[in-house]
């Protein structure tokens, strides 16, 4: 049910918390219910889109443009699912190599992940050569506001409060008792057995942080909330032509036949051959025929013989023709960190975040060599011709498009000196929250999070589930 | 006579090994055909071409 004032509620109940209600909070209030688990989610913001709401969210980036933190996330029921892309795939087995859980350890809540982003259970991997691979992903249109809204309203087992901010957490000897959260002009301090922490990238560490400066000892002083953090750099990275006719003739029975961009991934062998970290490139996202005739015109001028051959297919729905998109994995950096803000603080005196960050000469790096490589690949295969752009080729700093994935800041890891939680995603040092989330992420994989998120949430809720059958 | 002969020998002898290296150098030509890499900027982009493109 939507509950309009937590005067209401009967806070007793042995609810388990979730604050924030996006894709991370949704997933594990579901699974919960589905174990006749009832849970409260807190929401700070309203069930739409309130601009004084999504104010809250400001914040200063110090260092490297990387888009705002007002407006790249959303502060509203269902969260940043308000407006994502919809990108699902799952991450690589090798990216898991620094985590302390496996691809396998996640392979289990596939199923219900799929079911809850309304997708198939089908993310093929086409080997192109040693270095590449044509990829698949699965687009989902859920907006989990919009999915779950009459859902959670009917419900007897999850209950909703929405213009709720929760300030930080209470608790000692390794037991959190309490959130405190502010609603309708009043403090709450709401007991539970489990906690569960699921605001997204930026604010998950800013509550940490919160609840480090609230408590003495509660949480280790030298726990490392906030570094680490990441973003996928998404840039382009040139442009070209690419037949796909020529990519059949490759992959033969394996070639991914899907309609808009073709998606081409890096493979785990050129990261180790090449020192690289992952990779994805797109080709021709929106079909754009001032773009292509642009092409075509600065092809014929550096290639005529190849350009008249593909100047006849111009309008041929075998040639992808357009700007190359890159969405790279980022190193994780300990100098990359959100803090709180020295200065300014928000409506309920909580510091706004301060975020530290800057690119990585690795991205760049990267970038060329991915360019690189693949240029190389479809002249002598011609499967078509690939221009980076000068400032990739001279490895100057890219412009970011924007920094939608907001990743790590409390980072899986089995020591507390450079990693917040356990490979349970629960806090070290302590017994009952837990936090949800891309914050989690040790890597991010060329993958968009979303999916991934969603399969933490579950076993988070799976994790919940067994302890409470434990103790009955 | 002898002199014509020796001749013809000699002419049949380089034609043979005209032939022979003509059609080994062919045949490994067909089989390892030599691209060659080619990059050229325009516009703030660098184009990874092969030079046969031009």
């Amino acid at each position: 049910m939507i509950v309009e004032n937590l005067d209401q509620l009967n806070l007793s109940n042995n609810s388990v918390i979730v604050v924030g209600s996006g894709p991370s909070a949704i997933a594990v209030a579901l699974e919960l219910e589905h174990n006749k688990i009832s849970s409260l989610i807190i929401e700070a913001g309203d069930e739409k889109y309130n601009h004084t709401s999504q104010k809250s969210y400001k914040g200063e980036i110090v260092g490297d443009s990387i888009g705002n933190l007002t407006h790249n996330r959303l502060r509203q029921f269902g969260g940043t699912s308000g407006h994502w892309g919809g990108w699902c795939r799952p991450l690589e087995e090798y990216d898991f190599k620094n985590w302390d859980i496996k691809a396998k350890d996640l392979k289990d809540y596939s199923d219900k992940t799929c079911k809850i982003l309304e997708i198939k259970n089908q993310f093929k991997n086409s080997k192109l050569n040693k270095y590449f691979n044509q990829i698949q992903f699965q687009y989902s249109k859920v907006r989990f506001a919009d999915k779950y809204k009459d859902h959670i309203r009917k419900s007897n087992k999850i209950n909703l409060i929405l213009n709720t901010q929760v300030s930080h957490f209470i608790g000692a000897n390794n037991i959190t008792d309490h959130v405190v959260c502010f609603s309708k002009g009043k403090e709450y301090k709401i007991k539970s057995k489990y906690f569960i922490l699921g605001c997204g990238g930026v604010e998950n560490s800013r509550i940490l942080l919160w609840t480090k400066e609230k408590n003495n000892n509660f949480i280790n002083p030298n726990s490392p909330i906030g570094k680490y953090w990441m973003t996928h750099p998404w840039i382009i990275g040139g442009y070209g032509v690419l037949k796909k006719t020529k990519i059949k003739e490759i992959l033969k029975e394996e070639f991914l036949n899907y309609d808009g961009p073709i998606h081409i991934a890096t493979s785990e062998r050129i990261g180790l051959e090449k020192n690289i970290l992952a990779g994805h490139a797109y080709i021709n996202a929106i079909e754009d025929t001032k773009l292509h005739k642009e092409i075509i015109k600065d092809l014929l001028c550096v290639a005529p013989k190849f350009g008249k051959k593909i100047a006849r297919k111009i309008f041929s729905k075998d040639l992808k023709c357009g700007n190359i998109f890159l969405n790279l994995e980022e190193e994780a950096k300990e100098s990359n960190q959100i803090q709180l803000h020295n200065k300014i603080r928000d409506n309920l005196n909580i510091p706004v975040t301060k975020l530290f960050y800057t690119q990585s000469r690795s991205t760049v790096e990267k970038a060329k060599i991915i360019l690189e490589e693949f240029g190389n690949f479809c002249r002598k295969n011609n499967l078509g011709r690939v221009a980076m752009s000068e400032d990739i080729y001279k490895l100057l700093p890219y412009k970011s498009l924007g920094a939608a994935h907001h990743m790590g800041g409390t980072r899986m890891g089995n020591n507390a000196s450079n990693s917040v939680v356990n490979k349970d995603l629960m806090l070290h040092d302590n017994k009952n929250l837990y936090i949800a989330g891309s914050s989690n992420f040790v890597s991010g994989g060329y993958s968009n999070p979303t999916y991934t998120i969603v399969q933490l949430s579950l076993r988070i809720a799976n994790n919940i589930v067994n302890k409470i059958k434990e103790s009955i | 006579m002898n002199k014509l002969r020796r001749k013809l020998l000699k002419f049949s002898i380089l034609q043979f090994i005209l032939i022979f290296f003509s059609t080994k150098s062919f045949s490994l030509n067909k089989d390892k055909k030599i691209i060659i890499h080619k990059e050229k900027k325009l516009n703030g982009f660098i184009w990874y071409l092969n030079k046969e493109d031009e």
